[in-house]
């Protein structure tokens, strides 16, 4: 099966039963939605899928993709394209040096490395910025960043916990639209989790509600 | 034949000179690499740059490597040594020689902690003065049998700057009248210290009539009774003592810290160069000068020793010889290095070595070895043992 | 690896520590089988029980160690309430570090020729006063502990504001101050009736350090102490050197009751804060009461300056002795200044420099080494309480019988046991700075790098410790200063083979050289200035 497959997942914190026995597949070049209320549990799911899950935090369930099987994989070897809440640029390192950092290791050459980061930025509008202390980027300016760091990194799906929430609205919008075209150009499967309308509408695609109770959940 | 009957035991003499120097030979080329953990006190800068010295030469000389231990205290190297037999340490101790005497050398010898009878066969050892200097083969009543090595005369001296004080007290009797004249401005390193210690020694000798008794270990009947005046001398004297005696310098030269800042009017070594060594420093003013008690002073030898675990025995045994040769003597006996007193019996040395001691300037603030006066004999350890808890007991406390 | 780093951790600090106590307690009641002393007797105990004047010994250690402890405590309360006038709690700020630094060896000596009857401080006034030789009153040994209490509570103060401050930032004061504000409390006042309380519910273990050093230190003692008695650690330190051998079992039994009197004296401590808690508890019942606080801010004002004020006067003493020619009583000054004692033992203070430096950095080092992996491998926060047992005993009690253990593995004393040595002691700092900083990460930039297909050892070095820069500085050079002023670890386990700036210091200021002991007491408040300032510029 191609595409990223979730079987019988099972999301426990604290005592709590965050997620039961949840199935999803998302097939390439899909955007699936995942909507729920904050505090449900969606970072978790996404935290899970990455390999990531803080301590305090339990899963289980069956993980693939592309007909591999990921839950036992550390998190470096699920090749997942992480996009959170923040861009989380790397605060001692330049612009570029942060998506050098995410070319893979296959990549020798320093100079081929260096380059494939400056074409990366000029992909996405932030050409000769290379150079620059992260924080001194605009909002906007890092969301591009973290999304080129996060495509250098040649991963085999993208996972975006809500990367749309530290920005104002009148930015939101149009960095959206970006983010999700160039998203969806890859050809991946695409998973989005939001607890905002507007993010699932500009997705376009199909939207699940594992929180909801069973009246909602149906008229989706 | 006259002549052939004293060629045989001449010859015998001879050839047995000749093996021991070539027995010696041997030591020496063992020697060869070896390095030489020399644990000495190590607080005096003066005496630590004269160990350099030795190093130096022994380097040169035989290839051996000294590295000076610098201890605050002898017992710390008598401590480790123990502590390395208690563990079943028997070789590769980590202290190779060590510059001890008295209270500390029974101890080690006592509890079969020294490598030996080595001393007696060192090919210098015949140039020390074992008749005029008894306590070279006599340690605090303690016979060495060869367990160490004699390295330097100590006689108990006293300090005074002669513009201050023109006419220090010539006695005990004397010090004690002018101490109350003078009050606070005297005082002792507080015992065990060993300046201090021997400053009573001398209160001690002064108490009892026959000295021959103190060369054993007193009679617990008696003892009481024969200690009665050290204590009543002690009692008089104590308001009179530097800060009322409710405190104590903890060492020599922690007196000679109290000197030099003009707190008291005088000061006790047991070398009889040492004023002249703090002079040259810069430390204690040019009028300083030396003397002893006019009913006779304490003497004694320092020695050096070898722990029975070391592994650089034969390096030590070689040190040991290179110590009581009349060039280190010398260097030793002369105020500008250390100033400490030789062993060596002068009279025994070649035109040329003594030559080396004539041309010594003692420098003034120096006492004279032909005005040592008479030296009192250390007495046996068990009295130091009485005195010391009592004066902690009585002054202590 | 988690394995590995709990085993290393208890290997450096539990073990040794423990061991070194059984070591003390058998010859304590009579186990000493090299001596041939195998039957278990109290004979030890009684013997010291009777000496003379240990009881005098150990009162004066209590008195000094829970005084000090006490006034240091107070200060430090009022500093980081802010009680101080702004001018000094700004010069304090920045002070705060170097202060902390700063080795007490260094002060003490300083203090020794500050403070002594023929003392710089007499020698200014001996003009004047037309004195041709010191005063020559017999004053007893509440002077010396006077002194030693002056200079515990210079060196303690700043630490326990550093430790209070720290406390302070991690409780959220603004809505207690606006609800004093709002019932006519100022914010000092606030925060010493609302807020300190909860500053030294934790800051316990701090403390707790403060005084068993207070009691319990050696160096000190010997430097500045009284001599008729002496203070209670060098009873045990004389007997434990005594050359009658036999003494080595009184040594250990009078180390058991070091151990007793600091437990006395932490007895004390609870038995005092009760009290001062109903004392307290008065006080808040009373309302604001803003004159008082203004007269107690005055109060702290003029003590903090008199504290710095005495550290700046320490330092030019020693300075003037270093360069000093002949300088006896009653100059003011020292008639000749020159280098010449600086150019004679330059060569011997570079290497006590260069040894004490070695141990202080590769110490620092595998401390801050050992507490990362086992932060990293075990994904705790906090590291096992018993990583301070070493702080809370005093030294010379378990060091005598960590010799033994030593002895019995085969390790011979030398540079390596010393290191060993210092790890006990400088380990428990450097995992209280790091701890903090390291519970603080964002763990979302670890994730990340990981997601981005880095294992854990490359997030570790190329994410983790960069982020951490700063903290890890500073761990590293308080471990490098807790490290220099070391004496008694030193001794025990570098067997005299290992001279440090420290071992020197008290060995001269004991009665070698006083103007080598001042050179000695300035490079050895050097070494950790050095390092805290190389720290703060790799942090920025």
């Amino acid at each position: 099966m191609t595409g990223l497959v979730l079987a019988d997942v099972t999301i426990r914190a604290g005592g709590q039963t965050l997620l039961d026995a949840f199935d999803l597949t998302v097939a390439p070049g899909e955007i699936v939605t995942l909507m729920g209320p904050s505090g449900a549990g969606k970072s978790s799911l996404l935290a899970w899928i990455a390999g990531t899950l803080p301590p305090g935090i339990e899963g289980s369930g069956r993980l693939g993709l592309d007909g591999r099987r990921l839950d036992q994989l550390p998190p470096e070897q699920r090749r997942m394209g992480l996009l959170l809440q923040e861009p989380l640029l790397f605060p001692h390192m330049t612009v570029a040096a942060n998506l050098v950092f995410a070319i893979p290791r296959h990549v020798k050459d320093r100079k081929v490395r260096r380059a494939k980061a400056e074409a990366a930025l000029a992909e996405v509008g932030l050409e000769g910025l290379g150079s620059r202390d992260p924080r001194t980027l605009s909002g906007g300016q890092k969301s591009r960043a973290a999304l080129a760091r996060c495509l250098l990194a040649e991963p085999e799906a993208l996972l975006l916990d809500e990367p749309f929430v530290s920005l104002d609205s009148d930015l939101r919008a149009e960095i959206r639209s970006f983010v999700l075209a160039r998203a969806s150009s890859t050809g991946l499967p695409v998973l989005l989790v939001t607890h905002d309308q507007g993010d699932a509408e500009a997705a376009a695609g199909r939207i699940v509600e594992p929180w909801a109770r069973p009246r909602e959940a149906a008229r989706s | 034949m006259c002549r052939a009957k004293w060629l045989a035991p001449g010859a015998l003499v001879l050839g047995l000179l000749a093996s021991e120097a070539m027995a010696f030979e041997t030591v020496r080329e063992a020697a060869r690499g070896q390095t030489v953990y020399f644990n000495a006190w190590g607080g005096s800068p003066q005496i630590n740059d004269y160990i350099a010295w030795v190093a130096d030469e022994v380097e040169d000389r035989f290839d051996i490597d000294l590295v000076h231990v610098k201890l605050t205290d002898t017992s710390e190297a008598v401590s480790r040594v123990l502590a390395e037999k208690a563990a079943g340490q028997t070789t590769a101790g980590s202290v190779d020689l060590i510059w001890i005497n008295g209270e500390n050398f029974l101890a080690m010898k006592e509890n079969d902690l020294l490598f030996g009878p080595f001393a007696f066969d060192l090919p210098n050892f015949e140039l020390v003065d074992t008749a005029g200097k008894p306590t070279t083969l006599i340690d605090f009543t303690e016979p060495t049998d060869g367990f160490e090595s004699p390295w330097g005369m100590a006689q108990f001296v006293l300090i005074h700057d002669r513009a201050t004080l023109p006419e220090p007290p010539a006695d005990l009797a004397a010090l004690a009248a002018w101490a109350a004249e003078n009050p606070g401005r005297f005082t002792f390193p507080s015992p065990p210290d060993f300046i201090g210690a021997t400053f009573l020694k001398h209160v001690l000798h002064a108490a009892v009539d026959d000295p021959a008794i103190l060369t054993t270990a007193p009679d617990p009947a008696t003892a009481d009774d024969l200690l009665a005046p050290v204590w009543a001398w002690l009692d008089d004297l104590q308001p009179d003592l530097w800060r009322g005696g409710r405190a104590f310098p903890a060492n020599g030269p922690a007196l000679h810290q109290l000197f030099e800042d003009g707190e008291v009017d005088l000061t006790m070594a047991f070398n009889p160069a040492e004023a002249s060594s703090l002079v040259l420093d810069g430390r204690f003013p040019a009028t300083t000068r030396s003397y002893t008690f006019a009913d006779g002073s304490i003497g004694n030898t320092h020695f050096v020793a070898i722990p029975f675990n070391s592994d650089a025995a034969a390096a030590a045994r070689v040190v040991a010889d290179f110590l009581l040769s009349p060039e280190a003597q010398a260097r030793k006996q002369d105020p500008q290095h250390w100033g400490d007193f030789t062993v060596l019996d002068l009279d025994k040395l070649e035109a040329e070595d003594r030559a080396l001691f004539d041309a010594i300037d003692l420098h003034p603030a120096t006492l004279p070895p032909d005005q040592l006066g008479e030296t009192l004999l250390e007495p046996h350890a068990a009295w130091m043992d009485l005195i010391e808890a009592g004066w902690r007991d009585r002054y202590g406390s | 690896m988690k394995l590995v780093a709990r085993g290393l951790l208890l290997a450096l600090v539990l073990v040794p520590t423990l061991a070194g106590l059984v070591g003390v307690l058998a010859p304590a009641v009579g186990y000493l089988p090299v001596l041939g002393f195998t039957e278990p007797s109290l004979a030890p105990l009684t013997r010291v029980l009777a000496l003379p004047g240990l009881g005098q010994a150990a009162a004066m250690s209590l008195a000094v160690g829970l005084v000090s402890t006490t006034l240091a405590l107070l200060l430090a309360v009022a500093i980081t309430a802010g009680l101080q006038s702004r001018r000094v709690s700004r010069w304090l700020e920045r002070l705060a570090a170097p202060l902390i630094a700063v080795p007490h060896l260094s002060i003490a000596v300083g203090a020794a020729f500050l403070l002594a009857p023929s003392g710089w401080l007499v020698r200014l006034v001996a003009d004047p006063l037309d004195m041709q030789t010191p005063p020559a009153f017999a004053y007893g040994a509440g002077y010396d502990l006077l002194v030693l209490g002056a200079v515990l509570v210079l060196k303690e103060t700043p630490f326990l504001v550093a430790v209070l401050v720290a406390v302070a930032r991690s409780i959220d004061e603004r809505r207690s101050l606006a609800l004093a504000r709002s019932l006519g409390y100022g914010d000092i006042e606030a925060r010493l009736k609302l807020l300190a309380p909860a500053w030294l519910a934790r800051s316990k273990l701090a403390i707790v350090t403060v005084l068993v050093y207070g009691i319990g230190n050696l160096e000190l003692a010997l430097v500045l102490g009284p001599t008729a008695p002496p203070l209670l650690p060098v009873l045990v330190l004389d007997l434990m050197t005594h050359p009658d051998l036999a003494r080595r079992l009184d040594g250990a039994a009078a180390a058991l009751l070091l151990i007793a009197t600091t437990a006395l004296g932490y007895a004390a401590y609870r038995i005092g804060a009760a009290l001062a808690g109903l004392a307290f508890g008065a006080w808040l019942a009373t309302g604001p009461t803003p004159t008082l606080t203004r007269w107690l801010a005055r109060i702290g004002d003029l003590a903090t300056t008199l504290l710095l004020a005495f550290l700046a006067l320490t330092f030019v003493v020693l300075a003037l002795w270093s360069l000093a020619g002949p300088w006896r009583f009653p100059d003011p000054f020292p008639a000749v200044l020159h280098l010449d004692l600086w150019q004679r033992r330059v060569p011997d203070l570079l290497a006590h420099a260069g040894t004490t430096a070695l141990i202080a950095v590769t110490t620092a080092l595998i401390a801050l080494a050992v507490v990362l992996l086992w932060l990293e491998t075990t994904g705790r926060t906090t590291l096992p309480s018993w990583l301070w047992l070493p702080l809370v005993v005093p030294q010379i009690a378990f060091l005598f019988g960590l010799q033994m253990l030593m002895l019995v593995i085969g390790l011979g004393p030398g540079l390596g046991p010393v290191i060993l040595a210092h790890l006990l002691f400088v380990l428990p700092y450097t995992a209280l700075l790091v701890a903090d900083s390291w519970a603080d990460q964002d763990p979302r930039y670890a994730a990340m790098a990981r997601s981005l297909g880095h294992g854990p050892w490359t997030t570790f070095c190329k994410i983790k410790l960069p982020l951490l820069k700063a903290p890890l500085a500073l761990a590293l050079a308080v471990g490098i200063s807790v490290s220099v002023a070391l004496y008694l670890p030193t001794l025990f386990a570098g067997g005299g083979r290992v001279t440090t700036l420290a071992t020197e210091a008290v060995t001269l200021a004991q009665g070698g050289d006083r103007r080598l002991a001042a050179a000695t007491g300035i490079v050895l408040a050097l070494l950790p200035a050095v390092a805290l300032l190389a720290a703060r510029r790799l942090a920025r």
